[in-house]
């Protein structure tokens, strides 16, 4: 087999998202939700785009008693009801003829020798010369099953020994700092870390790309973007909807774990890191690192003043009535499992001394939104004291993840008139209006990434476990406090009064979003 | 406004032009957006003027006018920009037309259809010696802090074509033309290759039509004969066939340009024109390789057809690359097995090609590259 890296002087100066190689992408889990809703529309997309590989095929492994055709209709399924464009009929049949599956159990080696007898099968039919990214859409329990079992049905090509193997692996990256190490050391003895993508979808939404290039690419923001200038960062992401079906994971999961231990902080690893000196993934990889190392820990009583962990009742959403956490199905209903999360930290460097990161996330919260807020220190309030009771409000810059992806930046001025009236006013931009199309959506920009390759939007290793290491104080103080009672917001509320209060006593409000 | 809209292809709502004297241009446009803001139930509905760049177009007469303006709704969903579409040589009842201009919004639906988000298009028409008056008249329209963008669209390519595109050349980051359209294609290619070449940095960045309809294809032929697919294949090709339509020869030297250019060939000194066929030999590294630009009559210019072919294990290969229908493109083998490959790539229109350049400010020395290779070809034939 030749080297699938082998250098092709014909795609020198093609753009990026045309570098994807030639390959097999192979879905453990292929018939789940994840591959309705999210992955067979991302691929279609890509494939309207022009921008799969010529050379490449889908093969679905999952446990449900599917056929190839099958497939095809649930992953027309799945593009029609899901995709950002619409499955055309002209274009369907080129698009299912490389989608493909595989019945089968995880942990039954004769499911594996069929998988790879088919792959070999679809390769040579395709042209694929068997590179491999497989797509572990399953839960946590199975991945050291497949991992050990694709090992042992020779479906695993050792880094630059040929051609590639990359593995994604979808988040929880464990349950805790010993659980995340120990994935970790199961899938590292198998695949080299290289070949390894650990992927949050928030890292592939176009306004957190953005933040990289807003950051340092305008001469403007860098300069004010430290602590003499900053007055605090918020970083929120609300959720409208419950646990939904979710319960029994959740339960076992809940707020940090899910939403703070790798989104959030990912969120605010790439606000508060410094400039790297390349855009190389393991650069920019290690400058995030970086952040999370100079994470503050928050430790024994400081948990009670910094975190708060709240869990939702019943309540009003959209003007319907919603059951409680404890109602919901799946859930204990003494269950001690938060659903809210808000909680104070700093990064202890140089540039963010002494500036609050104020984090918050929940379920059942009034509306979907996600956004980074930075807000600048209030100018003196020296010149325009007609009114001392309403101060000028100060610089705040927004960034919005979802929806309406986009930026605000919050500025002041003069009302039009002989007086002179302070106002605050929005620069607003959004992505849609201003490019007058709907954005890719994270999982194209992130599954083109790993065929071709860019493993800077995936976490390493490092990260993972450096996240769960500071995560697991807060988990520990919790697990010690003796104390099964949290506080309860109500279902369509912005969490509880502590929240409010654990801002409040820094003389600073939460966002209304 | 009061004017009609009319629904174009890809929910695009254009307004009626609204003549206008050149020196109220823009406040007659603020004051048309504002109506427009004020009245979420008008003709347009809930609206957000988008600007992303200048848009200069030139081109040459009413009618090409006409055709242009139906293309700028396709540009601005694409790339919401301010259009200046300046038209030369009109005549007014057989005279030369004195300066005259229109407004117009142009209109698509965005963020799930619940607003329109528009652009505006500034058309000023000259004949005769107002021609003259043409880059003053843009000049003071282009919005200041955005790219600016210059499509000549004439069939005279940029280098030959005189003041007003001299005058206009300045103001812009970018020229766009087309060499299907050329009359001369060896004639255009040699100037416009050397004036590419001699152009310094801080000059504006020159793109061909042409060459971006090309992108399908180099896509396809470059992962088709992906090393790691094909082992050999880019270094042992030993010929290389290519057809286009009429008009379409620049862009089949481009194509032939990129392989030489990418894969190191050296054009050779022969060329021998046979019928619609013309041939070249390149030195390569691994000897000489063929070239065949073939004219194929009643198809569109475009390139229509390309073949690669190869020696493996003593065999001959071939890889034939060509449209499959009207949304692909595939690839074809001879000599092996494998499975056809296809490539979305629907037909590209003019404004696809054109909005999709607007989004590209960056010098793309591929093009470059394959347009000193095309000049050798056209200079070889121009000696024959």
């Amino acid at each position: 087999m030749a080297d699938a890296q082998a250098k092709n002087p014909l795609t020198v100066g093609t753009d990026s998202l045309s570098t994807a190689r030639p390959c097999t992408l192979v879905i453990f889990g292929g018939s789940g939700d994840l591959s309705r809703r999210k992955l067979l529309p991302a691929l279609y997309n890509l494939a309207l785009d022009g921008v799969l590989p010529t050379n490449f095929a889908v093969v679905a492994f999952a446990i449900n008693d599917f056929d190839d055709d099958r497939y095809r209709a649930f992953a027309r399924e799945g593009v029609e009801k899901y995709s950002r464009r619409p499955a055309d009929p002209a274009l369907w049949a080129d698009y299912e003829r490389s989608l493909f599956y595989v019945p089968g159990k995880f942990d039954d080696p004769h499911a594996y020798e069929t998988l790879k007898k088919k792959l070999e099968e679809v390769e040579s039919r395709f042209g694929i010369p068997g590179n491999r990214v497989i797509y572990l859409s399953i839960p946590p329990s199975l991945i050291g099953t497949c991992v050990e079992h694709l090992q042992a049905a020779g479906l695993v090509t050792p880094e630059g020994q040929g051609p590639f193997t990359r593995i994604i692996v979808e988040k929880p990256f464990g349950h805790d700092l010993e659980s995340a190490r120990r994935l970790n050391s199961i899938l590292l003895n198998v695949f080299d870390e290289r070949q390894v993508y650990r992927i949050d979808h928030y890292l592939g939404k176009e306004t957190v790309q953005s933040l990289l290039v807003m950051r340092f690419g305008n001469a403007i923001f860098e300069p004010l973007w430290n602590q003499k200038y900053i007055d605090h960062v918020q970083i929120t992401v609300a959720e409208e909807e419950g646990v939904g079906t979710r319960g029994g994971y959740y339960e076992e999961a809940g707020a940090l774990r899910d939403m703070v231990q790798n989104h959030i902080l990912q969120l605010l690893c790439i606000t508060a890191m410094e400039p790297p000196w390349s855009m190389n993934a393991d650069v920019v990889r290690d400058y995030k690192l970086a952040v999370l190392k100079g994470l503050r820990p928050i430790t024994g009583k400081d948990v009670e003043t910094h975190v708060v962990r709240a869990q939702y009742g019943p309540g009003f959403v959209d003007g319907v009535d919603v059951p409680g956490y404890r109602r919901e199905d799946k859930v204990n209903p003494n269950s001690s499992t938060e659903t809210f999360v808000a909680l104070k930290l700093f990064v202890d460097n140089w540039r963010w001394a002494g500036v609050p990161f104020y984090l918050r996330t929940g379920k059942r919260l009034p509306k979907r939104a996600s956004e980074i807020a930075v807000q600048f220190k209030a100018v003196p309030q020296v010149l325009f004291t007609q009114n001392p009771g309403a101060p000028i409000e100060p610089n705040v810059l927004a960034l919005r993840i979802q929806p309406d992806e986009g930026l605000s930046l919050k500025i002041t001025t003069k009302r039009p008139g002989p007086k002179l009236r302070i106002w605050p006013v929005l620069m607003d931009f959004r992505y849609d209006t201003t490019y007058g199309n709907v954005s890719p959506e994270a999982y194209e920009r992130l599954l083109l990434d790993v065929m071709a390759g860019d493993a800077t939007l995936f976490m390493r290793r490092d990260a993972v476990e450096a996240s769960w290491k500071w995560v697991d104080n807060i988990l520990d103080a919790w697990s010690h406090s003796g104390t099964r009672w949290l506080p309860e917001y109500p279902a369509g509320t912005w969490g509880p009064l502590e929240a409010e209060k654990l801002i409040r006593s820094d003389d600073r409000e939460w966002r209304a979003l | 406004m009061s004017a009609e809209g009319e629904a174009r292809e890809q929910g695009v709502v254009a307004t009626t032009p609204i003549p206008v004297d050149l020196a109220t241009i823009e406040s007659v446009l603020t004051s048309l957006w504002r109506n427009e803001e004020a009245a979420p139930g008008s003709s347009l509905g809930v609206l957000t003027r988008a600007c992303m760049s200048n848009l200069l177009i030139v081109c040459r007469g009413r009618d090409q006018a006409e055709l242009v303006a139906r293309e700028v709704d396709e540009i601005v969903s694409r790339q919401p920009s301010r259009v200046i579409l300046l038209v030369f040589d009109v005549l007014t009842e057989g005279r030369p037309a004195a300066l005259e201009a229109a407004v117009s919004a142009h209109c698509h639906r965005s963020g799930g259809g619940s607003r329109q988000v528009c652009s505006e298009m500034v058309r000023i028409c000259a004949g005769g010696d107002d021609v003259r008056k043409l880059p003053s008249a843009a000049r003071s329209l282009i919005i200041g802090d955005l790219p600016t963008s210059l499509w000549w669209d004439t069939p005279t390519p940029p280098p030959l074509a005189g003041d007003l595109f001299h005058e206009l050349m300045p103001m812009a980051d970018q020229v766009v033309y087309s060499s299907f359209q050329w009359p001369d294609p060896i004639a255009g290619t040699l100037e416009t290759a050397d004036w590419v070449n001699g152009l310094q940095p801080g000059e504006p960045v020159v793109m061909d039509l042409a060459w971006r309809g090309l992108r399908p294809w180099r896509q396809l032929i470059s992962q088709s004969l992906d090393p790691s697919v094909l082992p050999g294949a880019i270094e042992g090709l030993s010929e290389v066939e290519i057809e286009h339509g009429s008009h379409g020869l620049p862009q089949a030297w481009l194509l032939a340009g990129w392989i030489a250019s990418a894969l190191g060939w050296v054009p050779g000194e022969r060329t021998v024109v046979k019928g619609r066929e013309i041939s070249w030999r390149f030195h390569g590294a691994a000897g000489d390789v063929g070239l065949v630009v073939r004219r194929t009559e009643g198809v569109e210019p475009p390139v229509c057809r390309v073949k690669t072919a190869w020696r493996a294990d003593g065999r001959k290969a071939a890889l034939t690359f060509a449209p499959a229908g009207p949304v692909h493109l595939a690839a074809t083998a001879e000599g092996f097995d494998a499975e056809t490959k296809m490539l979305m790539s629907p037909r590209a229109t003019r404004a696809s090609l054109v909005a999709a350049e607007l989004q590209q400010l960056e010098p793309d020395e591929v093009f470059r590259g394959a347009l000193l290779v095309a000049r050798r070809l056209a200079e070889n034939l121009s000696l024959t």
